[in-house]
């Protein structure tokens, strides 16, 4: 019998290869979206479906290759000078014209010259992950927000969806547990989320993420980054 | 900026986009077509888009980094750099797959304005791009003086942007930081960079003060700062580069080596990095790895700014000077040097001093391998064809070479004597011919050797063995065929073996020393102490293989 490749080393190189046809794919489809003038109510909720579940599926792989990379100790984390209310718009823009097709209004509350230091790349694929989520649940709007605490820079993204179920409250407030990955789908995600934040250190603080769910209905993630 | 005076920008910039995937290029040009770019020019490998940069400059380059076989993107911002085709005031964004180990980093000074990962939307791009270029126009003219190479005035309109420069003062810190290294004003970019790391532990500022302690001599200081930045996985191989450096003047080019092999195993394109690797290979007599590198520079240099006959020389005398007397593999390795040879005549068919070199080259190659009547007719038919004039200093070298091989040293001596003597003050010149020389015959040579002989003595005499290793380590790599200074090296590596036991490293540069010491006459001044050093190397060999199997047993 042939040598096997590890397996770990193979699905890592698939899923490379499945994101750069993933890409393609995504980028076409925005092109089909933009030179399509649309006809009725169904074609926007298909155009809607197509886009949100492309999204979810390039984050899904980009999680996934994330922790393979972690593990192999081959994710770098470039720190470097970020100002967050460009940073949270082009976020906000990369996902513009899926919360279009969903009719939602999303807003940004964050001082234009504020100025933190973390890895855009990184972080702004956890954003990205979880815009793509609240887009999927918000019912009319999304509101995104960066903040100066004392020593820290917090992000939140809150929307007016049903909110976060309490087994994946749970999951993520414990941390000596571990994220169940049987709970739901978006586990992944957060699980990546929380690995990626802890890698932002500053002294003793490290990054963390939350999740909470809203007294007037609708969930909220939080980010907080020393 | 509203909107539409963005648009007017665009208007008047001109772009580029490489990328090896044909949808790719397409749909990155629609999105500036759409931005209100009236020229997108699309090329699809580095070669193509270094081709079109040679005919115009563009504001916008849009660079995919993973362009399949060829150049990737960092080696052609790196070659646009280094030949002035991209300037400062222009932008250079780098396109990604992904961040991995698989992406390197290039230098401070060639790093990309922005990194954009794939896939991105238009909206991003524009974002992005709108931007970069509202930076660019704050900083036009700090880039423009640094596209000048004014780096004074660049640095004096950094301070003058002061506190105006709002949100680009990193920038502007960054950008003036980088002037005052360019200038010599090693002590300003220090203060800089100190005082940006109060706040941050950020990369470019380590790498920077790096760079200014090594200037400063502070070397131990140095290496532990770049060391710090290897345990924090920096991907940025400039890190290498100077750990070498600090190693090399630190005398101990055998960690020098090793650091660049490991950061030409990442990333094994980066042609100077190979350049450094092979000239230290030689200075530690590997002559196997030296040409391994040589090899690589041949290739990575065809059609690029760093392709010359040198490229080619250097292979086939470093093929050459693997050849033994008597040894069986000398036939095949003649055969290799003169394919190489071969491949330079061809690619300079008009070029009557490449021709020169390259018989001359033949004509030592031919005397290593012992067919010295076939090198003596080579060498004679060219010096009819030089005639009488003094030739060009690159082919009066190639004679002397011819001549060392042929063993006779007398007259390559006083060819080298003379090239020094029309050209007194010439210090290239200079340090050329004391490489080849056995004993330094320029004039800064001479003071060097005096000095160098002085110093060592003291550290001798002193015992401090490990500091003499390390002065006649790094003076090797200037005189690489001064007997004298081997011999030396060699006593004090014995000295330090004597008292610290034998150590198969030390050993090992031992016997790459004595194979690189030409056979010495019975009455040659230095041949007793040769074979006195060497019934030592012999000796401490013993002991080490008796060491080994008694630990084993």
């Amino acid at each position: 019998m042939p040598e096997q490749a590890p397996l770990a080393l193979l699905l890592a190189s698939s899923v490379h290869d499945i994101k750069n046809s993933l890409g393609m794919l995504i980028g076409t489809l925005e092109e089909v979206v933009r030179s399509t003038p649309i006809r009725d109510q169904t074609q926007r909720h298909q155009f809607a479906t197509l886009q949100g579940e492309a999204a979810r599926i390039n984050n899904a792989l980009m999680s996934l290759l994330g922790l393979y990379r972690l593990q192999q100790e081959q994710l770098p984390v470039r720190v470097q000078e970020v100002f967050v209310a460009d940073f949270l718009d082009e976020q906000i823009a990369a996902n513009q014209l899926l919360f279009g097709m969903r009719g939602l209004n999303v807003r940004l509350h964050c001082d234009p010259q504020l100025c933190a230091y973390f890895d855009p790349n990184l972080i702004g694929g956890i954003i990205n992950n979880v815009l793509v989520n609240a887009a999927h649940y918000a019912r009319g709007g999304i509101v995104v927000s960066g903040a100066r605490e004392p020593d820290e820079l917090v992000i939140n993204v809150q929307d007016d969806g049903p909110g976060f179920p309490d087994k994946m409250l749970d999951d993520v407030c414990n941390h000596q547990r571990g994220i169940d990955f049987a709970s739901g789908s978006t586990s992944l995600g957060l699980y990546f989320a929380r690995e990626i934040a802890q890698l932002h250190r500053r002294g003793h603080q490290c990054g963390r993420i939350a999740l909470s769910n809203l007294e007037g209905g609708g969930g909220c993630f939080s980010l907080w980054l020393p | 900026m509203q909107k539409i005076d963005l648009i007017k920008i665009y208007q008047r910039k001109t772009a580029l986009v490489i990328d090896d995937f044909p949808d790719m290029r397409g749909t990155i040009r629609r999105m500036l077509m759409n931005f209100g770019v009236a020229a997108v020019e699309i090329a699809g490998s580095g070669d193509e888009a270094i081709a079109f940069c040679e005919n115009r400059a563009f504001d916008i380059i849009l660079c995919d980094y993973n362009l399949g076989d060829g150049k990737n993107g960092q080696q052609i911002l790196e070659e646009l750099r280094y030949r002035g085709l991209l300037k400062h005031t222009g932008i250079y964004m780098m396109i990604t797959a992904e961040t991995t180990k698989s992406m390197v980093f290039g230098a401070l000074e060639y790093q990309p304005d922005d990194y954009l990962a794939k896939p991105f939307a238009q909206p991003v791009l524009q974002k992005r791009l709108d931007r970069l270029m509202l930076e660019k126009a704050v900083l036009f003219d700090i880039n423009q003086a640094m596209d000048k190479q004014d780096y004074a005035r660049a640095a004096a309109l950094c301070e003058q942007l002061g506190t105006e420069a709002g949100r680009y003062e990193q920038k502007s810190l960054r950008l003036k930081a980088q002037c005052c290294l360019k200038q010599g004003r090693i002590a300003e970019a220090r203060a800089i960079y100190e005082r940006v790391l109060k706040e941050r532990p950020l990369d470019w500022a380590q790498i920077g003060l790096g760079r200014c302690l090594m200037e400063m001599g502070e070397l131990d200081q140095a290496e532990s700062l770049f060391r710090q930045l290897i345990d924090q996985k920096c991907l940025c191989l400039e890190i290498y580069d100077c750990l070498a450096e600090i190693q090399c003047g630190k005398g101990d080019i055998f960690a020098a080596q090793q650091l660049l092999e490991h950061a030409s195993e990442i990333s094994p394109n980066a042609i100077l990095r190979q350049q450094l690797l092979a000239e230290i290979s030689q200075s530690n007599g590997d002559w196997e790895r030296a040409e391994k590198a040589h090899r690589k520079i041949v290739r990575l240099g065809a059609n690029s700014c760093y392709e010359s006959p040198e490229n080619y020389f250097n292979l086939a005398r470093c093929i050459a000077t693997q050849m033994r007397r008597d040894d069986t593999g000398n036939s095949r390795r003649l055969k290799e040097a003169e394919e190489v040879l071969e491949r330079a005549r061809r690619r300079y068919r008009d070029d009557e001093q490449v021709r020169l070199q390259t018989d001359l080259i033949s004509a030592e190659l031919r005397a290593r391998a012992g067919e010295l009547e076939s090198a003596r007719h080579i060498l004679a038919a060219a010096r009819d064809r030089i005639g009488d004039e003094a030739p060009a200093t690159a082919v009066t070298l190639g004679l002397a070479r011819a001549f060392q091989a042929l063993g006779d040293r007398a007259t390559a001596q006083r060819l080298l004597q003379e090239l020094t003597e029309r050209h007194p003050h010439d210090e290239a010149i200079g340090q050329a011919v004391d490489r080849l020389s056995d004993e330094p015959l320029s004039r800064k040579g001479k003071e060097e050797a005096v000095l160098l002989n002085s110093q060592g003595k003291q550290l001798l005499a002193a015992q401090q063995y490990l500091q003499a290793i390390a002065l006649f380590g790094q003076a090797l790599r200037h005189y690489p065929n001064n007997i004298a200074l081997k011999l030396n090296l060699l006593l004090a590596l014995v000295r330090q073996m004597n008292i610290g036991g034998a150590n198969a490293n030390q050993l090992r540069r031992c016997t790459r020393l004595i194979e690189n010491i030409p056979p010495l006459a019975a009455d040659h001044p230095l041949h007793e102490r040769l074979h006195v050093l060497w019934d030592h190397v012999d000796k401490l060999s013993e002991q080490l293989r008796a060491a080994t199997e008694n630990s084993v047993a």
